[in-house]
C-alpha cells in the first residue's frame, strides 16, 4: 500500500487585485478584482 | 497531478520555480487544502486527521525556520518534545542518535540566533527527526549551503533513508542532491507532472547523447577514434559525442590506460557516472 497519494489533486488560489489610487482602493473595496490563479 | 509513493523510498521532486512542489509538499503535510481531488498521508487524509498525520511525518523548509530564535538550540528542541510528546526515554535515545550523526553536540547551548545557516540546517533536521517520523518532506534543504554542510546533510538524509527506513520527499534546484540521493524523480512544471520514473531511466531519456572533454598529450587521443564522433578539437583537448552510455562507459575505461590529463564531462555535470574522471 503507498504511504502517500495524490489523487487528481488540483490546487487554486484567489488573488485580489489592487487597483491605482484612493478611488482604485475604493472600488476594490466595494467591488473588489478577484482572479483565480492555478498553482497544481 | 498524481502519484503515489511506497515506504521507504527516496524521491526527488523537481521542477522550476512556481511549478508547485511547495504547494504540494503543503498539502501532504496539512497546511493548505486542495481544491479537488485526494491527498492521503499514511492511510489518513492530512487535512482531516491533521494531528494524527504530524505525529508521523517530519518537514524542513529550507527557506523558513521551525526553530524558535531566542532559545538556545537545545531549548528548542526540549519545545518539540512537549509538543509532539515524546517519552523521556525516547527523547534522550533519539537526540544523542542526531547529535552524533549531525555533529550539532556543541551548538547545543548557542542561542538560534547566533547559529550560521549551515548549522541552523542541521538543527532543523535534528528537530524535524526528534519524533522518529515514518516520512519526511525536506524543501530545499540544501539551499544557501557550501560544499561542506551539503555533504554532510545528503550524508544523513541517505543515512535515515537506509537505517530507519524512513520515506523522503525531496524538493531542491540542486541537481547534485537528486543525483547522489534519490532513485526515483518526479519532474514538475506549472503543477503538471512530466516524467515520474527511476533516475537513471529519466538520464537516459532525456539525455541521451554525452559530451567529454578530454585534455591529451600529442597523439595518445588517437586510440578513442571509432567510440566517439569528435566534435571539436584543440591543441590538446578534444570534446566528445556518445550516442550511448555503454560507448562512454567503453571510452573512460579506455582512456584510463592512456595518457590523458584530464577528462570532464560537460553539459551533464548534474548526472555523473561513477565511471568518469575529473
Amino acid at each position: 500500500m503507498a504511504q502517500i497519494e495524490l489523487k487528481e489533486v488540483c490546487k487554486t488560489f484567489r488573488v485580489t487585485r489592487k487597483q491605482k489610487g484612493i478611488a482604485g482602493a475604493l472600488r476594490g473595496l466595494v467591488r473588489p478584482d478577484r482572479r483565480e490563479g492555478c498553482a497544481m | 497531478m498524481s502519484f503515489s509513493i511506497e515506504p521507504g523510498e527516496l524521491v526527488g521532486f523537481i521542477g522550476p520555480n512556481g511549478a508547485g512542489k511547495s504547494t504540494t509538499i503543503k498539502m501532504l503535510s496539512g497546511i493548505l487544502y486542495p481544491t479537488s481531488g485526494s491527498v492521503s498521508v499514511n492511510g489518513l487524509s492530512p487535512q482531516r486527521d491533521r494531528r494524527a498525520v504530524v505525529q508521523r511525518i517530519g518537514a524542513v523548509f529550507g527557506q523558513r525556520s521551525q526553530l524558535n530564535w531566542d532559545l538556545r538550540l537545545g531549548e528548542s528542541f526540549e519545545l518539540f518534545k512537549r509538543i509532539y510528546r515524546i517519552a523521556d526515554e525516547a527523547f534522550e535515545r533519539s537526540l544523542a542518535e542526531l547529535v552524533e550523526v549531525l555533529g550539532i553536540g556543541e551548538l547545543l547551548d548557542t542561542p538560534v540566533r547566533q547559529l550560521s545557516l549551515g548549522q541552523r540546517m542541521r538543527g532543523e533536521l535534528a528537530s524535524a527527526m526528534l519524533h522518529e517520523p515514518h516520512i519526511l518532506f525536506l524543501d530545499e534543504p540544501t539551499i544557501g549551503m557550501d560544499i561542506e554542510v551539503k555533504a554532510a546533510i545528503r550524508a544523513f538524509i541517505r543515512d535515515i533513508n537506509r537505517r530507519r527506513r524512513t520515506t523522503v520527499l525531496l524538493t531542491t534546484h540542486d541537481l547534485d542532491d537528486v543525483e547522489e540521493l534519490c532513485e526515483r524523480l518526479i519532474i514538475i512544471s506549472q503543477g503538471r507532472i512530466i516524467e515520474d520514473g527511476p533516475l537513471a531511466e529519466l538520464v537516459d531519456t532525456i539525455t541521451p547523447h554525452r559530451y567529454l572533454i578530454v585534455e591529451c598529450d600529442a597523439g595518445s587521443g588517437e586510440p578513442l577514434a571509432g567510440l566517439s564522433t569528435p566534435t571539436r578539437r584543440f591543441s590538446s583537448a578534444r570534446t566528445m559525442s556518445f550516442a550511448s552510455v555503454s560507448r562512454e562507459v567503453a571510452c573512460l575505461r579506455r582512456l584510463s590506460s592512456q595518457n590523458y590529463r584530464r577528462a570532464t564531462r560537460c553539459g551533464m555535470s548534474a548526472f555523473r557516472s561513477p565511471t568518469s574522471r575529473t
